[in-house]
Parts: C-alpha cells; sequence; structure tokens
C-alpha cells in the first residue's frame, strides 16, 4: 500500500527574469525517504529545494507538501509549511546576536508558544545530539564553522519538522569540519526523518540515500538509488558530472 | 528630538516594509523634510499653523512640532538603511523556522539593525541640536537666544556667543561619546 508522497512537485518552472531556471519538475519523494541532489552549479539545485519551503516562488506547475499548497502562497498556509519543513543554509544564517540556545529556542518559542523552560530543556536535548552541549551559551561569532552548522541544524529541529532540506551544508566548510557536519547528517537518516539534500559530498549519497538525483539545466537528468547512479550511470551528461566530482575516499 | 526619534522609527518601518501604499507616504514625507531647510519649515509651520488651526500657537509648541518632523525625516531614512543592510538570510532562516514578519522584525531583523544604526543616529541627534539653535528665530528662548540676549544687555559679543559656542561643543561632543559607548557596550554579538 502506497501512502500519499510528503513532497511532491509536478510540472514546476521557475524563471529569474528571463533566466528559465527550473524547466518542468516532477518528482516525488515519500516520507522518510533521503534524497540527494547534485549537479554543476547553476543547474537550479538551490533554486528547486528553496520552492520546496517557499522561500522561492515558481510560475508554473504545482508544489504540495504533507498535503499542503506551497504554491498558493497564502500567508498562513506558507506559515503552516515552514513549521514542517526545517532548512540549512550553506552561509548558516545564525542569528548572531543570540546565543547558540536563543537560536534555537527562538522559534518554538515565538511560533508554537512553547513555555521558555521546556523550550530551553528540550534545546538542549538538540544541541547534545549535535555534539555541541557545552556550547550553549556561546555566541555565534566565537565558534567554528562545522559548530555553526551544528547550531543550525539543532535549530531547525527545534521545531520538529517532518522534511528537512539541506542547501549544501557543508560547502562552506573547512575538510576537517566536513566530518562532523555529515555525522550529524547520516544521524538524522538514520533517525527516519524525510531529507532532500543538495551537496557534492557523494560518501553521504552512497551511505544514506535512497536516491540521488542529478539536476542538469532545470531538469531532472537522472534519478536513481546510489549503487545503481554511481555504478551505472545511463546519461552521458551523468558519467560526464561523475568523472568531475567522485573523490577518492568514497 | 525623542518624539522625533520614535515617529521617525515607525515612519523608517513603513519605508522598509513592502506595502507599496506605505513605502510611497513615508517616501513622500521624507524627502520633503530632509530636502527643505529647518529654517524655512520653522517659519512655514511657526505663521502656517495658527492660520490652519485658527488659534494662537505658542512658539514653545511650533518649535517642538518642527523639530519633532524635522528629526523624523532622518530618523526614517537611517531606520531604513538598517534594516536593509541585514543580509537577506536572516530573513530566509526566520522564514524558514515559520516566525512571522512581525517576529522576524522584532526579534531578529531588529536587535541587529539598531546596533548599526547607532552612528547614523548620533549623527543625526548632533546635527539637529546644530540646527536647533535656529529655533530662536521665532523667539523660542533657548540657549543661541539666551546669548543673544545676553549679549545685548552686556555687549561682550565673542564672549557671549564663543561661551554659547562651548556649550554646544560639550552637548555634541557627549552625544558622540555616548554613541561610541553605546556601541562599544554592543559589540558583543557582532554580525558574523
Amino acid at each position: 500500500m502506497k501512502s500519499k508522497p510528503m513532497v511532491k512537485m509536478e510540472g514546476v518552472h521557475k524563471w529569474f527574469g528571463k533566466l528559465h531556471v527550473l524547466k518542468g519538475i516532477d518528482l516525488s519523494i515519500d516520507e522518510g525517504e533521503v534524497i540527494v541532489i547534485c549537479g554543476v552549479s547553476g543547474s537550479g539545485k538551490s533554486t528547486l529545494i528553496r520552492c520546496i519551503n517557499g522561500l522561492e516562488p515558481i510560475n508554473k506547475g504545482k508544489i504540495t507538501m504533507d498535503g499542503l499548497s506551497v504554491c498558493e502562497r497564502k500567508g498562513k498556509i506558507l506559515r503552516e509549511v515552514r513549521k514542517r519543513v526545517g532548512m540549512v543554509f550553506q552561509s548558516f544564517n545564525l542569528f548572531p546576536h543570540l546565543t547558540a540556545l536563543e537560536n534555537v529556542t527562538l522559534a518554538p518559542q515565538k511560533v508554537k508558544k512553547v513555555k521558555k523552560k521546556k523550550a530551553e530543556k528540550e534545546a538542549m536535548v538538540l544541541l547534545e545530539r549535535v555534539g555541541i552541549a557545552d556550547k550553549a551559551d556561546s555566541y555565534p561569532v566565537s565558534l567554528s564553522g562545522g559548530q555553526k552548522q551544528r547550531v543550525a541544524i539543532a535549530r531547525a529541529l527545534a521545531m520538529n519538522p517532518k522534511v528537512m532540506l539541506f542547501d549544501e551544508p557543508t560547502s562552506a566548510l573547512d575538510p576537517e569540519m566536513i566530518r562532523e557536519v555529515l555525522d550529524v547528517m547520516i544521524d538524522l537518516a538514520r533517525g527516519g526523518i524525510t531529507m532532500i539534500v543538495v551537496t557534492h559530498e557523494m560518501g553521504f549519497a552512497v551511505r544514506v540515500a535512497n536516491r540521488v538525483m542529478l539536476l542538469d539545466e532545470g531538469i531532472i537528468l537522472e534519478s536513481a538509488p546510489p549503487e545503481e547512479f554511481f555504478r551505472d550511470p545511463k546519461q552521458q551528461r551523468t558519467k560526464e558530472f561523475l568523472g568531475h566530482v567522485l573523490k577518492v575516499d568514497l | 528630538m525623542a518624539l522625533g526619534s520614535v515617529a521617525g522609527f515607525f515612519i523608517g518601518l513603513m519605508r522598509a516594509s513592502k506595502n507599496k501604499f506605505l513605502n510611497l507616504l513615508s517616501l513622500c514625507y521624507v524627502e520633503t523634510f530632509r530636502n527643505s531647510p529647518l529654517l524655512i519649515q520653522l517659519f512655514l509651520l511657526y505663521y502656517g499653523l495658527p492660520i490652519l488651526f485658527n488659534t494662537h500657537i505658542p512658539a514653545q509648541t511650533t518649535a517642538t512640532i518642527a523639530i519633532t518632523l524635522y528629526t523624523a525625516g532622518y530618523m526614517a531614512e537611517v531606520f531604513k538603511s538598517a534594516i536593509s543592510a541585514i543580509e537577506k538570510g536572516q530573513w530566509e532562516a526566520s522564514y524558514s523556522l515559520g516566525l512571522s514578519y512581525t517576529h522576524s522584525l522584532r526579534c531578529v531583523i531588529l536587535p541587529q539593525a539598531f546596533r548599526i544604526a547607532i552612528p547614523p543616529l548620533v549623527g543625526v541627534f548632533v546635527m539637529v541640536l546644530k540646527d536647533s539653535s535656529l529655533v530662536s528665530i521665532i523667539g523660542f528662548v533657548e540657549l543661541t537666544r539666551m546669548a543673544a540676549m545676553v549679549r545685548s544687555l552686556t555687549f561682550t559679543t565673542f564672549d557671549v556667543f564663543g561661551v554659547t559656542a562651548v556649550l554646544y561643543f560639550i552637548m555634541c561632543y557627549g552625544f558622540s561619546k555616548l554613541g561610541s559607548f553605546l556601541e562599544k557596550k554592543l559589540e558583543i554579538a557582532k554580525v558574523r
């Protein structure tokens, strides 16, 4: 018995002025699936996931998330969608005037009206889970990139989302910090949450992805389970892409 | 001036908002008051308001109104610029967490914008403080006027105005120092 998909995009087109960035995206992601989206710069990967939580409006097509229609862009619906979708950014986007703990407790307090003590307790659990409970009272300016990103992950998880979106979460990190963030993400994936990750970290894809998708010039060129994607790519462009990106430490 | 700051804050919010109507309205206000000299605004208000409202309006009230409106014009631009200076990522992060526009503004954007706004705010304060000497023209007894009165009584022009200038300097310099002090205190949470 197939359950309703968690995220569904049908015939999605997006233009930035004259630039046709998404040229008809159709995809369907079930609950608990971990999807990795890769592609060269400019292929539209960031735009694609930013459409899922409504950060980018679409020009044509339909997007639904947990039954809610994201493309309708009504304020109330968008806020509902965003309560259920967490997002982690390449440049962290932590709130610099708040401590790590306050960063994590802000949304639950303001949006879900959780009481401060309860929010802080739950936040500490999350900060422990991502391995930085000792930095709870530190300000972002004193944290390393890897630590900042882990706070960002905890912050997104604090809203108990059904879907987690990751927009190149490790691209702005020094190599020695990538590992700590990926470990947190692998742990999350194994926990069963639906994840859509834009990344070049193929090791991550091999370990936990259900499907890997190649986005090329605005369309999903190829979509397959990692073994198939890496070992037996069907499209020429996929082979070229893998040739450039595949690292030795797989 | 305090009134002007508060008014300016709200007008600044209007300038920064996406609501086209509010934006246009506040833009007209700001451009009017920033692009005309305080002196003219003073005269217009002092002679115009009583005609409009058909009553006598004391110089003190006119002066207060004039300075409020004048200050607000500048403050609005300062606040608007400060808000615009906050990077888009901060808005995106708040929205992604489900925060509304109001919560995002209040809890994320404004605390950061205020810190950026302090230097230009101090600048406006100092500017208006100096310009306030103009209200002596409409008879309001303030520092410059008092100086003029003392001068006519004692005929020691240079001394009197010299002392006045020093007093203004002390006030303005004091404000600037206060501004620097505030900046240092709030420096803990610098923007990344």
